[in-house]
């Protein structure tokens, strides 16, 4: 065989019919992504594998013998079926994902600077018996650490075609498109030496499993790499017990005595595997990688500054600044855009219905019911572009190494800290934003811990409370009490992480083993790509829920609508328009003409099932000291907490109101504090302010972050667990905050 | 010697690795095999968890999980 890229494709062992589908598997860090999208481009599907939360990635490229589906593998260092994201990459390649036939052409996307452990997958994947074709990706970055790999001796050493790419620049794109048109080669599995006495067992035990893996011969040799892999072994039990029928209690026996003997031999029955694997790895690389130069000192002294003790912490708390301080106050011009025109969008297309129901319909329901999830993309796409920029780049592992002991507090990973820090801006792409935490039970306690982060939502309900409530107490009082429920949110998160771990039985803490990549500068095309397709998952995921539940929203405070008001307004408007009509700027009729449609709206409003929902659970409420209109503002809240102070604007008849601002010039924060109950209490004191805080805080009122969990966990028993241990943790909360404070005569 | 105990910036060949099977073997898997060598780049502040470099490429492992890597120190142990 001679050198260069020709001798590489006659390898290609023509095969009768057309690839249709191909798979890319590679570790992690290994430039798959970047490769999946130099490939497919724009062409790609995004979704999830029923019932996990693994993300199904797929997409179409164009090759030479026509289109092909590419499907993107989680990315894994091993195919051993342990995580959830390590099953869905072996059960692919097998086809055993349904309604999703098994992929005709493997790609295994090899790292060239750390060529070992590519090959340790790629012997793994050799045993599948699949086509394969290697793209040996990232040259680049092994020339900058000296080394260099000579593809067409390893094409050689494999027997398999090897086509080096890269998924930054899109070299060798075409290359791996004509190898994949001809379809890849099998490769003979690699000739592992296994420690003595493994083989003479799997000999042995062959025949009992013949049946499983339909002959002798294959079951030899499937059983020999199975015995001393722990996974491996594991699994093959499982099979065992499932497939053997009435021999699988003997099979299993045998099986075991097998593997116990070896131990009892000395043979390292959990690793040998994996060790012979390393071992055919080091020959090859041995073989076909050159180091031409020193490595580049540049990666150890970026380390050397990011990575330092507090220089490192210095910059990470600067780095992680600015993405606050994006997502939470730049964010806030695009969001007021988005908030401005939908809203003019929604009078507009309310007037093309005239005044009455429908208008009403388009406008609040319809249209507001849009806006309601389009208002979150500004912030999640510009916190994506910032996270998959850090994460492009190898910080954000980095980020996660320096924080990981102080996150390890909670039970946490370092990686969980971005995402908690995002969810003070707001939950919603906090939680986007865990899809950065790697193992699942990380991943979904902080899901779950996030919506306890307080958001920007919950400020102005903290500002008007306080600011109706805490009247002649100083301005550091106030901001003590606002400071104490970010705390009381952290402190309830803290403890609700350790306990959410032990009920998923994680166990105190999963392991870390984070690879930290080489840093490089990100891709453009690759940053973009990723968070707009992020932004399109919410979109797509999680707006049709938000969509259909502001509309229920919207129904609950609009029927019914045959309210038999106290007073006759409509006369009572009536006359006051004849007022301003004869004198357009008579004060007193403007005034009255305002009152009288709030005080219409406030009745409307105390009519619908909304507010008889309130006034129902009224007595629900009241140990918490909440009387019914907090209720009414409590439900609303559910459509997004920003309704908490509109709806008790509206319910003390001065109108929508904004902000505390607002709410002090209309005069909603007086009514607020002088409003008396039938008893003649008043409704609001201090301790009812507290109490309401405490609620606010903890409580999970938000439909958009309840729809981004169904999105994210791929089913609706999180939503709705998360929903309802908040909300009774909060309802505990505030009634012994309520309930001690009146004890202690507060 | 374990790999917890490396000081920054030596560096070692592993003996072998010991411990809970299923971590024994994903430790293999990434590269801790007998013989091979490893240097500890730095530990992150408070210690833990460490930067430990191997077969070329870094990876963070908290102080726990580098305990079960046995190291030969050259005392023959």
């Amino acid at each position: 065989m001679t050198t260069g890229r020709t001798a590489v494709v006659t390898l290609g062992a023509q095969i009768a019919r057309r690839p249709q589908r191909a798979a890319l598997v590679g570790s992690p860090n290994v430039g798959k992504t970047s490769l999946f999208n130099v490939l497919t481009g724009m062409r790609q599907k995004v979704g999830n594998y029923p019932g996990v939360t693994v993300e199904r990635r797929s997409g179409t490229m164009t090759t030479p013998s026509g289109s092909l589906e590419v499907i993107d593998l989680p990315g894994t260092y091993s195919l051993l079926p342990r995580s959830p994201d390590e099953r869905i990459a072996r059960d692919e390649l097998l086809g055993r994902v349904e309604g999703d036939p098994p992929p005709d052409v493997v790609v295994l996307v090899a790292d060239a600077s750390h060529l070992e452990r590519s090959l340790f997958l790629l012997s793994q994947l050799f045993e599948l018996g699949k086509p394969v074709i290697v793209a040996l990706n990232q040259v680049d970055l092994a020339l900058q650490a000296g080394l260099e790999v000579d593809a067409a001796a390893l094409s050689n050493e494999l027997g398999v075609p090897v086509i080096p790419t890269s998924g930054r620049t899109g070299e060798g794109r075409e290359d791996l498109a004509a190898a994949l048109a001809r379809g890849g080669v099998k490769g003979d599995p690699a000739p592992l030496e296994l420690p003595p006495g493994v083989d003479a067992a799997a000999a042995e035990i062959s025949g009992r499993l013949s049946s499983l893996f339909g002959g002798v011969e294959n079951a030899r040799r499937a059983v020999r790499t199975r015995f001393t892999s722990e996974a491996a072994a594991a699994a093959l039990r499982e099979r065992i017990a499932a497939e053997s029928g009435a021999d699988a209690a003997a099979c299993l026996a045998a099986f075991d005595a097998a593997r116990a003997r070896l131990a009892a031999d000395g043979v390292d029955v959990a690793t040998a595997t994996a060790a012979a694997r390393y071992a055919w790895a080091e020959g090859i690389s041995a073989r076909t990688v050159r180091r031409v130069a020193e490595a580049s000192p540049v990666q150890h002294a970026i380390d050397r500054v990011l990575v330092h003790p507090w220089i490192g912490a210095l910059i990470l708390i600067a780095v992680f600044t600015t993405v606050f301080y994006v997502v939470y106050d730049l964010s806030s011009y695009p969001i007021d855009l988005v908030d401005s025109s939908m809203g003019a969008l929604g009078q507009w297309a309310g007037g093309l219905f005239g005044d009455g129901l429908l208008a009403n319909f388009v406008e609040k329901g319809l249209v507001a019911g849009f806006g309601a999830f389009l208002v979150f993309v500004p912030q999640i796409l510009l916190l994506f572009l910032l996270i998959e920029a850090l994460d492009d780049t190898g910080y954000l592992s980095r980020a996660a190494f320096l924080l990981d002991r102080i996150m390890g507090t909670a039970g946490l990973p370092g990686r969980a800290f971005l995402p908690l820090l995002s969810g003070f801006a707001c939950a919603i792409p906090a939680i986007m934003a865990t899809r950065t935490i790697e193992n699942k039970t990380d991943r979904f306690v902080t899901i779950l811990v996030a919506p306890l982060m307080s958001c920007q939502a919950r400020l102005p309900v903290y500002a008007v409370i306080v600011g109706a409530l805490f009247v002649g107490y100083g301005s550091w009082a106030r901001a003590g009490v606002v400071a104490s429920m970010y705390l009381i949110g952290i402190v309830v998160a803290f403890f609700g992480a350790k306990l959410l771990r032990r009920g998923m039985g994680g166990g105190p803490r999963s392991t870390l083993l984070l690879e930290l990549p080489p840093y490089r500068l990100p891709s453009a095309r690759t940053v973009l790509r990723n968070s707009l397709r992020r932004t399109w998952a919410f979109v797509a995921g999680a707006g049709p829920i938000i969509l259909a539940l502001t509309i229920a929203l919207w129904f609950g405070l609009t029927f019914p609508r045959n309210v038999t008001y106290s007073q006759d307004y409509d006369a009572s408007i009536a006359r006051a328009q004849e007022r301003l009509r004869a004198d357009s700027a008579d004060p007193a009729a403007q005034g009255e003409l305002a009152s009288l449609r709030n005080a219409r709206e406030s009745e409307r409003l105390a009519h619908t099932y909304m507010g008889s929902a309130a006034q129902f659970i009224e007595p629900v409420f009241e140990p918490l000291g909440f009387d019914w209109k907090i209720d009414v503002a409590i439900l609303g809240s559910f459509a997004a907490r920003e309704v908490f102070v509109p709806t008790l604007g509206v319910i003390y008849s001065v109108g929508e109101v904004e902000d505390e601002e607002q709410a002090e010039q209309s005069g909603l924060l007086e009514r607020m504090r002088t409003d008396k109950r039938p008893d003649g209490s008043r409704v609001f004191t201090p301790l009812v302010g507290i109490s309401l805080l405490v609620f606010y805080v903890i409580a999970l009122q938000c439909i958009s972050t309840l729809a981004v969990i169904k999105r994210e966990t791929n089913s609706w028993k999180w939503p709705l667990a998360c929903f309802l241990t908040l909300t009774a943790l909060a309802y505990l909360a505030s009634l012994a905050v309520f309930q001690i404070g009146t004890l202690i005569g507060f | 010697m374990n790999l917890d105990e490396l000081p920054p910036s030596a560096s070692a060949r592993v003996l072998r690795v010991v411990g809970e099977p299923l971590l024994r073997e994903r430790l293999t898997e990434l590269g801790f095999t007998t013989g091979t060598r490893v240097c500890v780049s730095r530990r992150a502040p408070l210690g833990d968890p460490i930067h430990v470099e191997l077969r070329g490429g870094g990876f963070a492992v908290r102080r726990d999980e580098a305990r079960c890597v046995e190291l030969d120190d050259g005392s023959g142990a």
